[in-house]
């Protein structure tokens, strides 16, 4: 089950690309850029920044038609567009958790990409709400696919692999690129090999580094080897100003590979009933001492995520949690579920050491709307602090 | 200590040994011990050294041993005023708003006791 968390294409069509993660993962890098990648205006959703997921102003995608789907995989539920990423985390107040993480890299926890996973309440919240429903993506992929015509099929798998070969290209030339800016600042450009072009001056691009006194207008177009005569002695300052090999990218012929994209046509994994509905079966059960409590302090206003990192089922957040530090750890409990004082002097000492509350809650089962409870859902909180004597 | 009759021996001894460690340990002032029918079990009330957000707060023994349940959080919040009646006036009925606060004594066989406060409903921690 470890293995799904990383690598749900293993039992889903949808399978997981690494570069196209990679460029998510730069785009979430450069947090404050808002830059903007599209790369695949047919199959693949424009992959944005974190922070045009994090802001309320220009979100990606505007409004996202709803009702959305919620793809099950494996008991898990995955979304895979990060306009609906950004749409739930805006409107809804829903974070999930971003699993995608490079196969090459499989311990990094700290920027990882698609898809998003959403913890079960948060599916069951935004069913109950009628925005969202859930696709059993297996099944919808099998169903999907054999309903599919063959020339549709056909012209779609031409669409595709034109799109991949020039995201291929691109991916060859950035890391030509990369290449070309390492050798650079090690200052062996003569190793610079695989291009056709003839060598010329590259224009000097870093303006930090120092220039020596023979080399002040480096950056003249065109400049040859021959207007700058270096002397032997300031041989090691003038890296910019020697004739270098050309850093052009020069396509290659052996761009032959390219990935899978992250998402497969529509027809692949979307469910063909109209207006799409949830199957009951497909209904997410979250646990009933946990979901109150949850639905609570969402209606508040709150942002929950995961709480097992302070021991808790939910850390609740006053707004973002890229913007503000968790409030609560939170725990939710039947009305008559028995704890022993001995966990609360725990919970409690705990919350106040990492600058929060401990909280407890449940919802009382005597609780009706509009009778003895009146307003409000029956659920009743506590928020617990270690007393400071 | 009015209706003493109604509560079990080892929750009186509860309460008088939290009634004794806020008097001479944590310094408090003007105690009173609460008991009325309403109430699950005792309370106290009295005055913080240093007034952690009002002058009087209440205060509820429970024994480190025990187990305690939402239901019952939920039961002594809404038999006791936002804050604590002065002194000989300790019959008040549950008729004022309930909710509020209190600090939770939890009492140990090595008769050490510590307090935590609880809040009734969602209460931004102080350090925050």
């Amino acid at each position: 089950m470890i293995f799904h968390r990383f690598y749900p294409s293993y039992s889903t069509p949808l399978t997981h690309q690494p570069l196209l993660i990679f460029k998510h993962l730069k785009a979430q890098v450069h947090v404050f850029t808002a830059n903007t990648l599209v790369l695949n205006k047919q199959s693949i959703s424009s992959i944005t920044s974190i922070s045009s997921i994090m802001t309320n102003d220009n979100p990606p995608g505007g409004t996202i038609a709803e009702p959305f789907p919620i793809f099950l995989v494996a008991n898990r539920y995955m979304l895979y567009d990060v306009n609906v990423v950004s749409y739930i985390r805006r409107v809804y107040h829903m974070c999930g958790c971003l699993i995608g993480t490079l196969p090459q890299v499989p311990q990094q926890n700290v920027f990882l990409g698609l898809p998003l996973e959403l913890m079960i309440e948060e599916a069951a919240l935004l069913v109950e709400k009628g925005v969202a429903y859930i696709v059993d993506d297996v099944a919808a992929h099998k169903t999907g696919r054999e309903a599919m015509l063959e020339q549709d099929r056909l012209r779609y798998l031409a669409q595709r692999g034109e799109d991949l070969k020039a995201l291929a290209e691109e991916n060859h030339r950035e890391a030509f690129a990369r290449k070309v800016a390492a050798l650079e600042k090690k200052g062996r450009m003569d190793l610079i090999v695989g291009t056709q072009n003839p060598p010329r001056v590259k224009e000097k691009e870093n303006e930090a580094t120092p220039t020596p006194p023979s080399s002040e207008e480096p950056n003249t177009s065109g400049a040859g080897p021959e207007l700058l005569p270096v002397e032997p002695e300031k041989a090691e300052n003038t890296l910019f100003s020697q004739p270098q090999p050309s850093t052009e990218y020069a396509p290659s012929q052996d761009v032959t590979f390219h990935s899978t994209p992250t998402t497969s046509h529509s027809t692949y994994h979307f469910p063909t009933t109209n207006p799409p509905t949830t199957p009951a079966h497909l209904i997410p059960q979250p646990s009933p001492t946990r979901f109150p409590i949850y639905r609570h302090l969402h209606s508040k206003g709150y942002f929950l995520s995961p709480g097992l990192r302070f021991g808790a089922q939910y850390m609740a957040y006053p707004g973002d949690p890229l913007r503000f530090h968790s409030h609560f750890v939170v725990n939710g409990l039947g009305w008559n579920e028995e704890i022993s004082v001995m966990d609360i002097v725990g919970g409690g000492r705990l919350g106040t050491g990492v600058k929060k509350a401990w909280m407890v809650g449940g919802r009382d089962p005597s609780w009706e709307v509009g009778g003895n409870g009146g307003e409000g859902d029956g659920v009743r909180v506590f928020s617990v602090e270690w007393g400071g004597f | 200590m009015p209706n003493a009759a109604s509560h079990p021996e080892h929750v009186l001894s509860l309460v008088s040994i939290v009634h004794k460690n806020l008097e001479h340990q944590a310094d408090w002032s003007e105690l009173s011990i609460h008991s009325t029918p309403n109430l699950p079990r005792p309370l106290i009330s009295g005055v913080p050294s240093e007034a952690i957000y009002i002058d009087r707060e209440w205060v509820l023994p429970v024994d480190l041993r025990e187990k305690w349940t939402v239901r019952q959080w939920a039961e002594v919040f809404d038999s006791i005023p936002a804050e604590p009646p002065v002194p000989r006036s300790a019959d008040d009925g549950p008729d004022d708003e309930p909710g509020g606060r209190l600090v939770m004594a939890m009492v140990s066989g090595d008769s050490t006791v510590v307090y935590y406060i609880v809040h009734d409903g969602i209460v931004k921690p102080r350090q925050n």
